[in-house]
């Protein structure tokens, strides 16, 4: 996400500033949540299959 | 239609419950760099909200440029068509057309977003997207469906429902800027976190969706609402900054940074928000009322349904920036009644007459012609209005009724469906009658709340309302007759009390302030009945037994100043406005009284201070315009005078003693002849003099009252005709073409400068091109009827009290149409007298009596002339 040129890093666990971007900012950091849980949810699987 | 189009599109924000008092400091602070930059390119100023201030009312009025008795927007909530319970009030009982549905009619695109109450959407030319939009009705991860008629058109459904934010959505990131120490809260007990998240989640979804819709349609206008900053105010208003007594420490230290938060956070979305407005936008941010923040906060509601708009403040925010637009000016004098007015002007449409606002072109940088319509109803043809047999599903709504009664705006349910139903009718129908009396139509409230009452006989709150509107319409009698029942209801009601047991008395804790308020209230209610019939001294007597029970009551200072002020007595009117002012530093009457108080005193600077003060506050203030134009002229300022007296005769154009002095000031100070002529004209046409009338009922003490004007040496019109006799036996001072008034009017120019006597019922016949000043004899109704049943020899009826109650009856009804009169005329100025003062309380009713008519005259003549063996019909009390 840009914002005046300038990347904005989107915290997994979202903030004041992203949701303030409007639509823009609610989808880019839902996108990003929904990934990281993701991954999150397969390496949690990937470890109990291993175990 | 549209004409001079001053703008190309127009961005209205609304922010619900904004107050300049929070956000001064955050703009000093640096928070709020956005609104603070927007301000400095842009006017701002305050908002006059209406009464009651009620968002769904208020919001409606700032649409549609009308008040609730012609928008039909009464209230939170309104009953089923088929009478089967209640729901949040819907777009289908909106009576009238909004700026959209105008615009549509004009081919103009709108965006409506959240506008309270817009559900169901209405089918306009553009988006809609209702007040529902934003309720989660389901748990996060079930499917949260997006009710029917939520958004117009229907394509756009599907993309705007992911725009919606769910309250479980917030993490701790979003809450911590507003409740720093939420790892420490316990959410299980105390759910103000959740009611943040909550609120957070909706301001988010809006703001989604509007900016959405900013970038990816074509609109012409756009409207969006936020009800944030009214629902964190409502949630944690009582733990901002100072902390209270009273206040427990801990909650204040969770919840003292929420309301500044969430300002900011409305500060971020606004700077996102104009990122994407080009250079052709005017943006305006409006808020429909402030919300008390300093010691004004309310330490406890009076139970009333929508208690919590008690801490709602009389002024809210206005803010506009764009093309043609003044930059870093302030305006003055707005109100939630303008704000429709100033937007068909922005579009080059012509301004409803009937609408009862008017366009803010002081914000304009060039003069504007403002165009009219008669009425933009009678305008014909498809407007984007729902068809009036539209009904609204009531399970959609169901979520946002639970908001509200979260918010404490209405009560859970009853058991009781249809005793629910009756409830809300009658409140719906008390709002609007508060509307009414606010919009100056105390007529049309007068018959509500007579209904009211009449329906209602236990509730106090419409009773007391009643009084105050017979006040204002002088109709003295009835209103005495109403205190009176609420006293004795009062009484019964206490009594009733008394015998509740404590857990009956536990269960009624809520209403511990309506059993300490209401007594106090019907004393002050009575004690301005009093002070209208010029007895200060039993009216004051009233108000100290409110001030013993209430000692911060605004009102109560003010009307104590007032009651001063009509007895001359101006270091104590001080007093009592200094104490105002203590409780409300931005009151405009206590600086205005302040400021004539000063004044009279010959303290001329200070009486500027304080004037200017008032009209910063309230800039449609004629009366401070004309006192400042009277101060500057004692400083010697003329021109400023000048300008002063022009403002207060542009706000009242028959203000006969500002025309005055303008043409006093241009003919001897400014050598402005010309200017001089306009308003020497105005006189010359409408005012041929003044006039000192002396009325009342016949044996209402007239004759007295004429003959103390004569000692006191001010000039009488008397021909002496009617001799003295045993029942005048000092003389009628009467003038015999008096009693032709009717027909002759010719005689008045005798009067010019002079005392006349002229019995009450003649009163109404005066014409216009005289100002009056009238002594109005006030008498005991049973004592003038026994007096005038003497003086015609019915002595035996008197003496076998045949008391003539049709008689009675007339009379009262007479003098109720001699008062209404009175009312409507700009040109008269009244001072009641109650005959009993005058022999009870005589040195000081005389010193009234002077300066009303301006004389300087001879006290010891003038009580020469009383004569107590004269009040020979007196009724024993």
């Amino acid at each position: 996400m840009t914002k005046k040129d300038k990347t904005v890093e989107i915290p997994i666990e979202g903030s004041l500033g992203i949701l303030a971007h409007g639509d823009i900012g609610l989808l880019s950091w839902r996108k990003k949540r929904d990934l990281e849980l993701k991954k999150k949810k397969t390496n949690t699987s990937k470890k109990n299959a291993k175990k | 239609m549209q004409k001079n189009k001053l703008a190309k599109k127009v961005l209205l924000i609304g922010w619900d419950a904004a107050d300049w008092k929070v956000i001064y400091p955050l703009i000093q602070q640096g928070k709020m760099p956005t609104l603070a930059k927007f301000i400095s390119e842009g006017v701002h100023g305050k908002i006059k909200t209406l009464d009651p201030p009620l968002s769904p009312m208020l919001w409606t009025s700032m649409a549609t440029g009308y008040r609730a008795d012609k928008h039909g927007i009464t209230g939170f909530v309104e009953p089923l068509a088929d009478n089967s319970g209640i729901r949040p009030v819907t777009s289908t009982s909106r009576k009238v057309k909004a700026i959209w549905n105008i615009l549509h009619q004009n081919e103009l695109k709108s965006n409506v977003v959240g506008w309270w109450p817009s559900n169901p959407a209405e089918p306009i030319n553009g988006v809609m997207v209702s007040n529902l939009f934003q309720q989660a009705n389901k748990p996060l991860g079930e499917e949260w469906d997006m009710p029917d008629g939520t958004i117009h058109p229907k394509e756009m459904v599907d993309i705007l429902k992911e725009l919606r934010v769910h309250p479980s959505e917030m993490t701790g990131a979003h809450i911590a800027p507003f409740i720093p120490n939420i790892k420490d809260i316990d959410t299980k007990k105390d759910k103000r976190p959740v009611s943040v998240a909550k609120i957070l989640a909706h301001a988010a979804s809006i703001h989604a969706a509007s900016t959405y819709l900013q970038r990816e349609t074509e609109w012409d206008f756009m409207a969006v609402y936020h009800d944030a900053i009214d629902h964190f105010s409502h949630l944690t208003m009582k733990f901002h900054p100072p902390h209270r007594k009273g206040i427990p420490k801990k909650l204040y230290e969770n919840y003292k940074d929420v309301v500044n938060a969430g300002y900011m956070f409305h500060d971020m979305m606004l700077d996102r928000t104009l990122q994407m407005v080009d250079d052709d936008t005017i943006v305006m941010i409006v808020s429909d009322h402030g919300f008390h923040s300093d010691h004004l906060r309310p330490k406890y509601l009076i139970k009333e349904p929508a208690a919590p708009a008690q801490e709602h403040s009389p002024y809210g925010i206005i803010c506009m920036r764009g093309p043609g637009i003044k930059k870093g000016e302030m305006i003055h004098g707005a109100s939630v009644l303008d704000v429709t007015p100033t937007l068909l002007t922005l579009f080059g449409l012509p301004v409803g007459e009937n609408m009862e606002g008017k366009p803010l072109i002081q914000a304009f940088d060039k003069p504007i012609k403002v165009d009219t319509i008669k009425d933009w109803e009678k305008v014909e043809g498809e407007c984007g209005m729902h068809p009036s047999d539209l009904q609204e599903d009531p399970w959609a709504a169901q979520e946002a009724m639970q908001q509200l009664i979260e918010l404490g705006y209405i009560d859970a349910p009853d058991e009781n469906i249809s005793a629910r139903i009756n409830s809300t009718k009658q409140e719906s129908k008390y709002y609007v009658a508060r509307n009414l009396i606010d919009g100056n139509k105390t007529d049309k409230a007068i018959e509500l709340l007579e209904e009211l009452v009449e329906d209602n006989p236990r509730e106090i709150r419409y009773g007391q309302r009643l009084a105050q509107c017979y006040l204002q319409k002088r109709k003295y009698a009835k209103c005495k007759d109403l205190i009176e029942r609420l006293k004795d209801l009062q009484v019964i009601i206490e009594e009733e009390e008394a015998k509740l047991t404590e857990e009956e008395k536990k269960k009624k804790n809520r209403s511990i302030m309506k059993e300490i308020e209401l007594p106090n209230y019907i004393d002050f209610v009575e004690g301005q009945l009093l002070m209208h019939l010029n007895r200060p001294k039993k009216a004051m007597v009233c108000f100290e037994k409110v001030l013993k029970k209430t000692p911060n009551s605004l009102d109560l200072y003010l009307n104590m100043g007032k009651v001063c002020m009509l007895r001359h007595k101006w270091e104590d009117a001080q007093e009592a406005f200094i104490k105002a002012l203590s409780i409300d530093d931005t009151n405009s009457i206590a600086h205005h009284g302040l400021g004539l108080s000063f004044l009279r005193l010959n303290n001329y600077e200070q009486a500027l201070d304080e004037l200017f003060l008032a009209i910063d506050t309230n800039y449609y203030f004629p009366n401070a315009h004309y006192h400042i134009g009277e101060a500057l002229v004692k400083t010697g300022n003329i021109t400023e005078a000048a300008q002063a007296f022009e403002v207060a005769v542009s706000m009242i154009p028959g203000m006969t003693k500002a025309h005055k002095w303008l043409v006093d000031l241009y003919e001897n100070e400014l050598n402005a002849p010309d200017k001089a002529k306009s308003h020497k004209d105005f006189l010359n046409n409408n005012i041929k003099g003044k006039i000192t009338i002396v009325s009342g009922l016949p044996r209402s003490g007239t004759s007295m009252m004429m003959q103390i004007i004569d000692a006191s040496g001010f000039p009488v019109l008397t021909d002496k005709k009617r001799e003295a006799d045993n029942n005048n036996p000092k003389g009628y001072y009467e003038y015999e073409p008096v009693k032709k008034l009717m027909v002759d009017k010719s005689w008045l120019p005798n009067a010019n400068g002079k005392a006349v006597k002229i019995i009450a019922q003649l009163l109404p016949f005066l014409p216009s091109n005289y100002d009056y000043r009238i002594i109005f004899m006030r008498r005991d109704m049973n004592e003038v009827l026994q007096s005038q049943q003497v003086m015609l020899g019915k002595e035996k009826d008197v003496k076998s009290k045949t008391f003539p109650l049709k008689l009675s009856e007339a009379f009262q009804k007479q003098l109720q149409k001699v008062e209404a009169w009175v009312d409507s005329q700009p040109n008269v100025e009244m001072l009641d007298v109650n005959y009993t003062d005058v022999l009870e309380n005589t040195e000081e009713e005389l010193h009234t009596i002077l300066s009303f008519i301006e004389h300087d005259g001879n006290i010891d003549k003038m009580k020469e002339i009383i004569d107590k063996s004269l009040y020979r019909n007196k009724i024993k009390k």
